[in-house]
């Protein structure tokens, strides 16, 4: 990821956090290559932004509380995503995704 | 996911539990950043407390160490991210998925919340109109009566996955397959 796009990735790991449900983020880089990234950058963004030919694609990877309709919260979870993307770059995120990695019961 | 590279993060099985041991200091980002890792100590965890409630009703000595590698064992086998599904139609440019890893992991932390009853395995099938059938094996404690507590599970596995988005659940299998004592042995 560019400065710019690891700027907007640790924008919305922040962001995504102070949702009501979200419990906590999630690397959303693929398993084969969270290692090397660790390695090189200990505390590098969870989510996951890429410049694509026509704009960017997003990958936010959360846990919710497995009380709240995880569905819900995820749409929630890409509105912000989708603001923020507008507020820091002025484009429109091409596309985005939110997949639920964990559904954490409360207590 | 295998014990020696959990969800990508580097680290064993051995490793996250000596991580937790020490409380999780200093901390480590490839683990607490690593959904398949947090779900792996959260199991962890709750083996952990059952072990000490086990010790302070019964003063018995808690779960046999060989019972508690094979379930975490079978935990790693399952909380594998696996195949993306669907949770809800979304607008253009969205997509909204839950992994399967999540999903076993909800059956597992929500049958290990009946009481008297421990998770062994869970596996999910996604059938031809998307129905989810989940099947659970599972022990339960010396002395509860079976069919109730077959009867809870199934209920409460039923509630806790069928009210997030689209998800449908067909068939719920709930299979006793142990008898745990007041120490935790078959």
């Amino acid at each position: 990821m560019s400065g710019d796009t690891a700027k907007l990735a640790r924008g919305i790991d922040d962001s995504l956090v102070t949702l009501p449900d979200v419990r906590d983020t999630y690397s959303a880089r693929p398993v084969a290559t969270r290692v090397l990234t660790l390695q090189t950058d200990g505390d590098a963004p969870r989510a996951v932004v890429n410049e694509k030919r026509g704009g960017l694609e997003i990958t936010v990877n959360i846990g919710v509380a497995a009380a709240a309709d995880s569905a819900q919260v995820a749409e929630e979870a890409a509105a912000v995503v989708r603001a923020l993307t507008v507020a820091e770059t002025g484009e429109e995120a091409t596309h985005v995704t939110v997949r639920v990695s964990r559904l954490i019961p409360d207590g | 996911m295998n014990d020696e590279n959990i969800g990508g993060s580097g680290y064993s099985l051995e490793e996250l539990s000596a991580y937790l041991d020490r409380g999780r200091t200093p901390r480590i980002a490839a683990i607490e950043s690593n959904a398949e890792c947090q779900a792996v100590l959260a199991s962890m965890m709750r083996m952990a407390q059952l072990s000490r409630e086990l010790v302070d009703e019964e003063a018995g000595a808690g779960l046999a160490e060989h019972w508690y590698e094979g379930v975490m064992r079978g935990v790693l086998r399952e909380l594998r991210a696996g195949r993306d599904i669907p949770l809800r139609a979304a607008a253009d440019g969205v997509d909204l998925v839950v992994t399967e890893g999540a999903l076993r992991e909800l059956v597992r932390s929500t049958g290990d919340g009946v009481p008297g009853v421990f998770v062994g395995r869970v596996s999910l099938r996604q059938a031809e109109d998307s129905r989810l059938h989940i099947t659970v094996s599972i022990s339960v404690r010396f002395g509860r009566r079976i069919a109730d507590a077959v009867t809870e599970v199934r209920a409460a596995v039923r509630d806790a996955v069928g009210h997030h988005g689209d998800l449908r659940v067909g068939e719920i299998d709930v299979t006793v397959d142990d008898v745990h004592t007041e120490n935790g042995q078959r």
